[in-house]
């Protein structure tokens, strides 16, 4: 019963220090604004306004979501064995080429069919370009976060010249392919966004990833991997297999991620297609790769940030990509939050002997 | 002939971006602590440098400032790591990730652009000329008329070479690294000669950066580093922190770099040389860990 208590202390203390590192986060920010001029109330009624005002904004914040959380699993869960996967932005577009692929030339098949093997090529394709370096790694003993970050740029260029020459879409304007199928479309959720039934999807793949981490082994071996690799493998833990494992998977999630941009929300490959979000991924993972619950509420929070302001930018002139940097705030107070807590206990209780001194 | 002087000038002239910010990671590496935020570092100085030097007409300034503004991040880090604990690697990507963010709202929000700055006012660094090399026209090519921080990124080679292996404070940085109990038990603080790396180590990374916008390209964009900050941590890697190793494992990439801007277009599609660097890297990091299998790489 102690125990218990005492556990249910500590995570109510991880949930304040958690959320009061945010919340600080977004207080700089909004100072920062103030400092150019904009009281809080305008600039929650412009960010409101292209999150949540109309259904075609909420959909579009959702569908911004449900891409975080798989860029986000997708480097967590290698994170979780102790191997960096900063390639999400590769794995991604790798993933989205594949898909397209499949989408413009497996014709004449059902659609459940169509859409079944364009995600299943694009999700091949996002793990086969996460076991490149996972391999050299677990191998060679390779750096991983030199290696991903490399394949980052080899995939730019690969899918780069395949859509500027062999695949590129006859008289089109810019570096793109054919638009796939009309049997591989995923279902239009909300009229116009980018919202499509890729939704389901994600539910399902993310349940699956909660009862795998919760309720398996795997899950299990992944954890003692991370926490301690030497007791894992005197525990029996075939650790190279798992290691490979996470990372073909997180490889997979990405390439899945490209999958649905595809095919639910833009029907064809182009460059640059997941525009950097592999990136801020890493940055969920760094803080939330514990838990699947916490990658969840950090993505809608991101979400929430990063097509919040594209309001500010339209109502009030502030570019976009103040977002980023309040993410980067975020992660980098919630890294810190125990020593900036112990800090600030210290000189409040500096003060009080003070005072009662 | 001469066209073989032409390679290998710009050969060079890629090297030294590469090089000041190897050096600069070999200061952090030998004292145990692996400077993962050399890609932010140049970036953030890459952009300052333009910025003072178009605003104020001098490059002195440009390059003070850009050098500056590297430092910061430099102390940043060393804070959030030494200071507060956090782990090296998660804070590494997160600044160069947040650097990435600041530069492109600076350029958005302040100038307009949204990928590239350019200005007719800015003043970039000036050449050096050695009067009496160029009556030899091959060595002329060679030698001379080389943006100002392309020989001094070779003579800190020199230079670090003597700080890390005839100087003291060299050894006992090395010291850091290799058995940092030792070094404490001896009475040196350890945390004020990381600190020190970190340092040293940001204001190298802040030389490279304001080359590449200032001396080599005359010009800033967000993806102006393009890795260059993990290439030159692959080579750190390589050479363990060596000055010398350093030295030549930048000349292969700046070699690299060379040919692949060389291949003429007509022959290949151009994304297959831009390849080349990133392969090298890939294949150059494979390579040291079969030497170095002690090296623990990864999350900690």
């Amino acid at each position: 019963m102690k125990a218990r208590n005492r556990l249910s202390g500590e995570v109510i203390y991880q949930i304040q220090s958690f959320g009061g590192a945010i919340l600080l986060a977004l207080l700089v920010g909004f100072f920062l604004l103030r400092l150019e001029g904009f009281s809080p109330g305008e600039v929650l009624t412009a960010a409101n306004s292209s999150t949540f005002a109309t259904p075609f904004r909420f959909a579009n914040t959702i569908s911004r979501m449900l891409t975080l959380v798989l860029v986000s699993l997708a480097a967590a869960i290698p994170f979780k064995t102790g191997i960096w996967n900063i390639g999400g932005d590769g794995q991604l577009a790798i993933g989205g080429f594949f898909t397209a692929i499949a989408g413009i030339y497996l014709v004449g098949l059902p659609p459940v069919i169509h859409i079944t093997l364009s995600i299943l090529a694009g999700m091949i394709g996002g793990g086969l370009w996460a076991s490149i370096p996972a391999f050299l790694r677990l191998k060679f003993n390779a750096n991983e976060i030199v290696t991903t970050i490399m394949m980052n740029y080899l995939a730019a260029l690969v899918t780069g010249y395949l859509v500027n020459y062999p695949f590129r879409a006859p008289g089109a304007a810019n570096a793109e392919t054919l638009n796939v199928a009309g049997s591989a479309y995923l279902a239009q959720l909300v009229p116009l966004s980018n919202l499509s039934s890729g939704l389901y999807i994600v539910i399902a793949v993310f349940l699956l990833i909660c009862f795998i981490d919760w309720k398996t082994i795997w899950g299990y071996e992944w954890r003692i991997l991370g926490a301690n690799d030497e007791f894992a493998r005197y525990g029996g833990v075939r650790d190279v297999r798992m290691r490979m494992l996470s990372m073909i998977i997180g490889g997979a999630l990405a390439g899945l991620a490209g999958s649905i941009l595809v095919l639910g929300s833009y029907h064809k490959f182009m460059l640059n297609l997941g525009g950097g979000i592999g990136f801020t991924g890493v940055l969920i993972a760094i803080i939330g790769a514990n838990s699947p619950v916490l990658i969840l509420i950090l993505s809608s929070l991101f979400a929430i940030l990063s097509n919040g302001t594209i309001g500010l930018e339209a109502k009030l002139g502030v570019a976009t990509e103040f977002s980023g940097i309040l993410q980067g705030l975020i992660i980098i107070l919630v890294i810190t939050r125990n020593n900036i807590a112990q800090g600030v206990g210290r000189l409040f209780r500096k003060r009080k002997d003070v005072n009662s001194g | 002939m001469l066209i073989l002087a032409e390679f290998i000038r710009a050969a060079i002239r890629l090297t030294t971006p590469l090089l000041l910010a190897a050096l600069g990671g070999a200061y952090m590496q030998v004292a145990g602590v692996p400077n993962i935020g050399m890609e932010g570092m140049m970036l953030f100085a890459a952009l300052i440098g333009y910025i003072v030097s178009f605003t104020t007409g001098s490059w002195v300034l440009g390059l003070i400032f850009g050098v500056l503004a590297s430092v910061l991040v430099g102390l940043i880090y060393a804070f959030l790591v030494l200071k507060l604990n956090a782990d090296i690697f998660a804070i590494g990507i997160t600044l160069n990730i947040l650097i990435g963010a600041v530069a492109a709202y600076i350029i958005r929000q302040y100038y307009d652009q949204m990928s590239m700055l350019i200005s007719p006012d800015v003043v970039l660094f000036p050449t050096i000329s050695i009067p009496f090399l160029e009556k030899i026209p091959i060595l002329n090519l060679l030698l001379n008329n080389y943006s100002i921080l392309i020989p001094v990124s070779f003579l800190l080679v020199i230079v670090t070479y003597i700080v890390f292996y005839k100087t003291p404070y060299g050894f006992w940085l090395r010291a850091v690294g290799s058995n940092p109990a030792a070094v404490s038990a001896s009475g040196k603080d350890i945390h004020k000669l990381r600190i020190s790396s970190f340092v040293i180590s940001s204001v190298l990374c802040g030389l490279a950066g304001v080359h590449l916008s200032l001396g080599y390209l005359g010009m800033f964009a967000l993806a102006l580093v393009a890795g260059r900050g993990f290439i030159a941590l692959a080579i750190v890697l390589f050479g363990s922190g060596n000055p010398i190793i350093v030295l030549i494992a930048s000349l292969i990439f700046g070699a690299a770099e060379a040919v692949s801007l060389r291949i003429p277009t007509e022959l290949i599609a151009p994304q297959f040389p831009l390849m080349l660097p990133y392969l090298l890297t890939i294949i150059a990091i494979t390579l040291i860990s079969r030497f170095t299998k002690t090296s623990k790489s990864g999350a900690s």
